[in-house]
């Protein structure tokens, strides 16, 4: 099985089999577009990574490596936030920043299903929530000037979700 | 040079009392200093915090002497630029170490906990990200979110999607005016330009001061069982210049004075929705009003035959644009006189309400072979019939339909005829599933609805829960798919206490083409009847995805 490398923001480098590292658009399109050649030995750098997440990412490409193509985009599914599966969930209970760090990094990369999969999560620490419970859990400053907290406050009353 | 001078303006004071913070010094710790104000002349100075010549001097010794005292602001203002870039760029981000003044930067490579420090919190997401995890929560959650800090309530508020979900409603009962309370809490409050709006029993009695300032950025608009007069009604959709989408439930509320003329044409609207007609005459007035219309629904009973003539008028009138056309399917009248305008290009019929014969349904099909989607539920047809509607109907995907259960087919054999169809949504009445030995290559969704309640053909009688004839032998239902991807097996039947109601199928077997299980996303099943119990026989399920099932009664007490 061919095998290409990654150099991480650290220069740390990766041996990385060909398959698993082609989840990544990012990298597909380098391969397969730009036609950069996996054989020369290069490492492929992937400056806005570092070692650790990339690690983390490539334990997750690997296990979904197989994964058939994600169903085409209906409203329904992107909206539904329960359906992360239990080895995702296991995957992504680390403390938040190396989650958002992963999410970063999976942006970067371009990998969909595990952009997909941390959106829920952080949706989910998002949901049932207050303004000021969200700002804590992510450790947000409430910027707004006085008063437009308030403003917003009421407006909000005009789009809740009613039946 | 004097102190607290400003470089700029060469002006000493602070006007107008303002605060001395409003003064930033350079970092270089040269001295010099700038008016908030002024600062943004000088463009170095303002995205890197040194004035020209501390700029060239150094970049990093800034964490040094007096320059320390002023770092605060320094930070603020490249954690701004940096979100700028970071909105420019979104996706390619910026190498965080950059912007470190610290002396991180010495460290080769920096370890993970500097560079995670650095990278901060969620702050730091691109707006895609953002509006990525946004779209996953509903609108109270989503109006929740705007009040968390200023990024998230510009993201919301820039991001079109999420902005459709934050449809804009009142209270049910609320009487609006042109100067009522909540209009004045909405019109004084901060900018939301609301794309949708849904009103629910409102009482319109006043727009003209309020409407067009929310009109005009509506596509969407649906108003249910309001209190409003005809004229006030055109008077707001005249304002409404974008909107694609309209959907009236009208009833008795809809009300009329005069009959209004009409004086313009919404030349944007395609999708339209007018339920519950009281007074025919609406349908002359939107005949008008809309030029451009591709889908008209008209759902709700009391038909009588000026309905049907306007009604007629009305699509008549709208042949050329119009693609989907859902309807009651009484009076059959209506249809014949559908089938007969042979330009309209339609793509999808849906009938709600009422059932369409197969004669009615199989002219339709001759006269429309541009249709893709057939969503009948209610129809019976034959499967000879439908064998017919298939080679009519090339392009066919979705078909919601009901076997009529006169007919007991021991495969499916008109799905033959149908080799485009995605979507299948089947009601029989009990024993008329049977697959046979059925090969399809695009069916993405199955669904078969055993509906004993309505099977007057095999049900004694109307209360009674033996509604399942008696089987002479097991149905079979066996498939071969390539791409089925959802499968869905239930029983309307509402006497899930009955032991003998329910949707019995004693072998099922899907498989793909290689001998292996398709992917299936999802699998429902209501009741159902399984024996041994489904869960204990998940694995073998999932793998080969073959179901057994045994008289309903053995089943459920096995099923505990």
């Amino acid at each position: 099985m061919s095998t290409i490398k990654l150099e991480t923001s650290d220069g740390v480098k990766f041996t990385v089999k060909t398959q698993v590292a082609k989840c990544s658009g990012t990298i597909r399109t380098m391969l397969e577009d730009i036609g950069i050649n996996p054989q020369d030995g290069e490492a492929i750098p992937l400056s806005n990574v570092h070692s650790t997440i990339l690690q983390k990412i490539l334990v997750w490409a690997e296990h979904h490596v197989d994964d058939p193509e994600p169903p085409r985009d209906d409203a329904d599914a992107a909206k539904r936030t329960d359906d992360i599966c239990s080895w995702d969930e296991d995957f992504l209970k680390v403390d938040q920043r190396t989650l958002f760090d992963v999410m970063l990094a999976a942006n970067y990369l371009d990998m969909k299903q595990l952009i997909a999969v941390c959106c829920k999560t952080v949706a989910n620490m998002i949901k049932g929530k207050t303004a000021d419970q969200i700002r804590k859990t992510f450790n947000i400053e409430n910027d707004f000037p006085p008063g437009d907290e308030d403003k917003i406050r009421l407006r909000n009353q005009f789009c809740e979700e009613r039946r | 040079m004097a102190p607290n001078l400003c470089t700029i303006c060469h002006d000493y004071d602070e006007r107008f009392g303002r605060p001395a913070s409003s003064k930033v010094f350079c970092v270089g710790g040269c001295g010099r200093c700038y008016h908030k104000r002024c600062m943004r002349k000088v463009v170095h100075f303002h995205d890197t915090g040194f004035c020209v010549n501390c700029r060239q001097e150094t970049s990093s010794s800034v964490a040094s002497g007096r320059g320390q005292i002023r770092l605060e602001t320094l930070m603020d203002r490249l954690k701004r630029l940096e979100a700028k870039l970071d909105a420019g760029f979104a996706g390619r981000l910026p190498s965080r170490n950059h912007a470190t003044t610290s002396n991180e930067l010495s460290k080769n490579p920096p370890a993970y906990d500097s560079v995670v420090k650095d990278a901060g919190g969620p702050s730091k997401f691109p707006p895609k990200v953002w509006t990525n995890i946004f779209q996953k929560l509903n609108a109270t959650q989503l109006a929740n979110a705007r009040l968390v800090c200023r990024r998230w309530n510009q993201i919301i508020g820039h991001s079109p999607t999420l902005v459709d979900k934050l449809v804009l409603n009142f209270p049910r009962g609320t009487v609006l005016t042109n100067n009522c309370a909540p209009i004045q809490t909405l019109t004084s409050s901060t900018k939301l330009r609301h794309t949708r709006a849904t009103f629910k029993e409102l009482t319109i009695v006043g727009a003209a001061t309020w409407w067009p300032s929310i009109g005009k950025n509506l596509h969407t608009l649906t108003l249910v069982n309001c209190k409003v007069s005809i004229d006030m009604l055109l008077e707001m959709l005249k304002a409404t210049t974008a909107l694609k989408r309209l959907s009236l439930t009208c009833g008795e509320n809809l009300f009329f004075r005069t009959l209004p003329e009409v004086t313009f044409t919404m030349q944007y609207l395609e999708h339209l929705t007018l339920a519950n007609i009281r007074h025919v005459e609406i349908l002359d007035i939107f005949k008008q009003i809309c030029p451009l219309l591709k889908t008209l629904k008209l759902p709700g009973e009391n038909r009588n035959d000026e309905f049907v003539v306007a009604a007629i008028r009305f699509i008549w009138a709208a042949q050329n644009t119009l693609e989907e056309l859902e309807l009651a399917g009484e009076p059959g009248e209506l249809w014949d006189r559908i089938s007969e305008a042979i330009g309209m290009q339609l793509r999808r019929v849906k009938v709600v309400a009422g059932a369409l014969d197969e004669m009615r349904l199989a002219r339709l099909c001759e006269t429309f072979p541009t249709v893709e989607g057939l969503m009948t539920p209610t129809s019976r047809v034959a499967d000879k019939v439908l064998t017919t509607i298939g080679a009519n109907l090339c392009k066919l995907k979705y078909l919601d339909i009901t076997l009529s259960s006169s007919d007991s087919p021991d495969d499916l054999s008109f799905l033959k005829s149908m080799p485009e169809l995605r979507t299948l949504a089947l009601r029989c009445a009990f024993p008329a599933v049977g697959f046979g030995n059925l090969k399809h290559a695009n069916l993405e969704s199955l669904s078969l609805v055993a509906s004993n309640r309505n099977s007057t053909l095999t049900a004694p009688g109307p209360k009674s829960t033996h509604a399942i004839s008696p089987r002479s032998a097991p149905p079979t239902l066996e498939a071969t798919v390539y791409s089925l991807n959802e499968l869905s097996l239930r029983s309307d039947d509402a006497s899930a206490d009955s032991l003998v109601g329910g949707l019995e199928i004693c072998y099922f077997t899907i498989t793909a083409p290689n001998g292996a299980a398709p992917e299936l996303a999802s699998m429902t099943f209501k009741i159902c009847h399984f024996h041994p119990p489904l869960l204990a026989y998940q694995p073998y399920i999932w793998n080969y995805l073959t179901i057994y099932a045994l008289p309903p009664k053995t089943a459920l007490e096995e099923m505990g």
